[in-house]
């Protein structure tokens, strides 16, 4: 390395490292941060993302919004400004931010050891993954530890060809999701994921994924039979409890419990993707728990590293693991499990049950699902639907600019929600669960100021 | 000729699951030159080699080649978070500019993950882990080269680049027996993933001398007794 490139890294990484050990900011240093991450983000992260953030800044200025820290329900940014969190990191801010319970174990763990050698036994594995056998539905048992979504259901695939493979070597192995659906982005789970704009530029994806409507559990059932009489093997049917990304949708009471049955008749492993609804996000400990309903796999990610640190799981019940047993090093992850990760979610596993996060989501959650029925009512020429299970809630507009001018206007007045992935028209609000209600109370408030505004600028022809 | 477009063609710097194969010299700067001939991308998967391990910052710069795309991992975060990165040539990473939300990681790039990298970049150059890398990885291969030459009846090859060896033995059985000697002398080996012959010695640049001095001189008490068991 030559000395200048040297000497330049050692003098920048100098000064990150000194801003990330100050308390606080004097207000030039405040501008600093917001000039040089603006001028990174175009420099070296991606332009556009300050385009798309325009509804993280003041309008009449060049002001942006730099995130600098948090904590409960709430986060500020570099300029002392605080925003109610409605957005919930999508999904991982369910203990709320910086949750006590979560940031002790995870600095205890930190003074003692952080990652794990890759070759002992690590004692935090086995306890969690004993309070996962505890906490699962049924005869759930083992698990497969990972770092993120994505990671999860990539393993909850890989696990159920194996299963499968194990039964009957030599088939195509397909896998049946739903449209709309959101699994995550890395080649495996990008498959089974149902929105064209994300699946379009990536082909060839992983062969044999199949899509259904969501919701309609004779859809698989019609599929399977298709699938058996053209001698197509399907591995698995993978599906969110309630569609996150795809802007709250929750199927009908009957769906899980049918679907279950139509696995278990064609003999198919049945994959449910918790990433997002898990722990305590729907008003039940997982999506699933809100139909009695037993998976044979479960993937968990975002809250469960109890929005401290990045950890994710695989839950698997006792038949589906044991292909592993001969071969244990046929899946595995480098990161995965690691001491921080593990004293992160076993803390936020007790603090989720400690803070009965499951019953302030369903109890919060239909308070607010409430007020935002009255405001459809209020607003049918701009709402078209309000939707939801416990603290995940989608608000979904008529109009195409609809959505995103709420958004842009609960910002100004310091409330963040978000749009989803799979859905532009759509609006969720997905607060952490300990939100408190006065909170709750000016986001409603705000939002009612939001409509009337809406209304107002879609009457001028402003906005459609 | 079969008119299969292909998009890149990815490799590691060394291979490390693979048992620590370092490539020809020539190697990489012609896969360059392949690469551009073909109108390819040349993605170099440094999650193992990246950060000082071979030596050098990043594993393909012992070869002065530029990729198109680096992945990183493992160490990028500095033992302490998980961590990992992708770094590309603008001309690639601008098609992303349209829409930033086309590929997306939930915990990718969190504060504290920034914060280690950050750190581990910092301490990588300040301490020189390359040139440790560099300097205690040629002194431990040259130790277990001088072992390979007094067991050549337990040993098919040593190799390696900076403190990423491998050491190649004549059977699994043979290497299952030195690593689980090893271990009771209490050093810790890695096996690979992809070469059940293959274990690696991959300790911290920080590793002192006179530590290497003692794995090297438990490795060669354990080497005896393993030649005693398969004689
Ligand atoms: C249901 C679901 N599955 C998987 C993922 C992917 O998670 P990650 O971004 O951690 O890979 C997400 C993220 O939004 C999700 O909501
Ligand atoms: C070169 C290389 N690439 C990728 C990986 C995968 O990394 P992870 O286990 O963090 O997914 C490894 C892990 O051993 C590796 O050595």
């Amino acid at each position: 390395m030559n000395e200048k490139v040297r000497k330049q890294a050692l003098a920048k990484s100098q000064k990150a490292l000194d801003l990330i050990a100050q308390s606080s900011l004097s207000k030039a240093e405040q501008d600093q941060v917001v000039k040089e991450t603006v001028a990174n983000f175009n420099t070296y992260v991606n332009p556009s993302i300050l385009e798309i953030r325009k509804s993280c800044a003041n309008e009449n200025s060049d002001y942006q919004s730099v995130e600098w820290d948090d904590s409960d329900d709430t986060f500020k940014d570099v300029h002392g400004r605080e925003f109610i969190d409605c957005l919930g990191g999508f999904g991982i801010f369910t203990l709320g931010h910086r949750n006590p319970t979560v940031i002790k174990a995870v600095t205890d763990q930190l003074k003692r050891q952080a990652l794990h050698s890759q070759e002992i036994l690590d004692p935090l594995r086995g306890y969690l993954s004993e309070l996962l056998a505890i906490l699962s539905p049924g005869d759930m048992k083992w698990s497969f530890l990972v770092n993120s979504g994505t990671e999860a259901v990539e393993g909850s695939l890989k696990f159920a060809k194996l299963y499968q493979f194990t039964k009957k070597a030599n088939h195509n192995k397909g896998v049946i999701s739903t449209l709309r659906a959101f699994h995550g982005k890395s080649m495996g789970s990008l498959s089974v994921s149902g929105k064209d704009n994300f699946r379009e530029a990536f082909y060839p994806h992983v062969p044999g994924a199949r899509f259904i409507p969501y919701g309609d559990a004779d859809a698989l059932d019609k599929e399977l039979k298709i699938c058996d009489m053209i001698g197509f093997d399907i591995a698995a049917f993978i599906a969110e409890p309630v569609q996150g990304e795809a802007g709250a949708i929750v199927p009908p009471d009957d769906y899980f419990p049918k679907v279950r049955e139509i696995c278990d008749k064609w003999g198919v492993v049945m994959i449910v993707d918790e990433v997002q609804t898990g722990m305590g996000r729907t008003g039940e400990l997982w999506g699933i728990d809100n139909w009695g309903v037993v998976p044979d796999i479960m993937a968990l990610a975002k809250s469960f590293g109890g929005g401290v640190m990045p950890a994710g799981a695989i839950i698997l019940r006792p038949e589906l693991y044991e292909p592993m047993f001969e071969d244990p090093w046929l899946h595995t992850s480098t990161f995965g499990g690691n001491p921080l990760a593990c004293a992160a979610a076993i803390a936020a596993l007790h603090a989720t049950l400690a803070e009965d996060i499951p019953g302030q989501a369903k109890e919060k959650g239909k308070y607010l699902k409430a007020k935002l029925e009255a405001y459809a009512a209020e607003y049918p020429d701009l709402i078209h639907e309000v939707r939801g299970l416990g603290l995940l809630i989608g608000l979904e507009f008529i109009g195409n600019d609809m959505g995103f001018a709420i958004g842009m206007d609960l910002f100004d007045r310091g409330v963040v929600v978000s749009g989803t992935m799979n859905n532009a028209k759509t609006i969720r609000f997905e607060p952490p669960a300990n939100i408190t209600y006065a909170h709750l109370d000016y986001v409603v408030a705000s939002l009612g100021e939001a409509l009337a505004d809406v209304r107002v600028r879609v009457k001028t022809g402003e906005l459609q | 000729m079969i008119g299969a477009g292909i998009a890149a063609f990815i490799a590691e710097p060394v291979q490390g699951e693979a048992g620590a194969i370092v490539p020809a010299d020539d190697y990489f700067p012609k896969v360059r030159e392949i690469c551009d001939k073909w109108g390819i991308l040349f993605i170099a998967d440094e999650v193992q080699t990246g950060m000082g391990r071979t030596g050098k910052l990043w594993g393909i710069e012992n070869w002065g080649v530029a990729p198109d795309i680096m992945g990183m991992g493992k160490a990028f975060g500095g033992g302490v978070i998980p961590a990992g990165n992708i770094v590309l040539s603008e001309r690639v990473y601008e098609v992303m500019f349209e829409n930033p939300y086309l590929h997306t990681t939930t915990f990718g790039g969190n504060p504290v993950a920034t914060a280690a990298a950050i750190a581990a970049l910092h301490v990588t150059i300040d301490e020189d882990i390359p040139g440790q890398a560099a300097e205690k990885g040629a002194y431990l291969k040259g130790k277990v080269h001088d072992l390979a030459a007094k067991y050549p009846d337990l040993y098919d090859d040593v190799r390696g680049l900076g403190l990423l060896i491998g050491m190649e033995f004549k059977s699994a059985e043979i290497g299952y027996a030195v690593t689980t000697g090893l271990f009771k002398e209490r050093v810790l080996v890695g096996g690979t993933l992809n070469n059940a012959k293959a274990f690696r010695l991959e300790p911290p640049a920080v590793i002192t001398y006179d530590q290497l001095d003692t794995v090297v001189a438990r490795l060669d008490e354990v080497l005896g007794t393993v030649r005693k068991q398969f004689a």
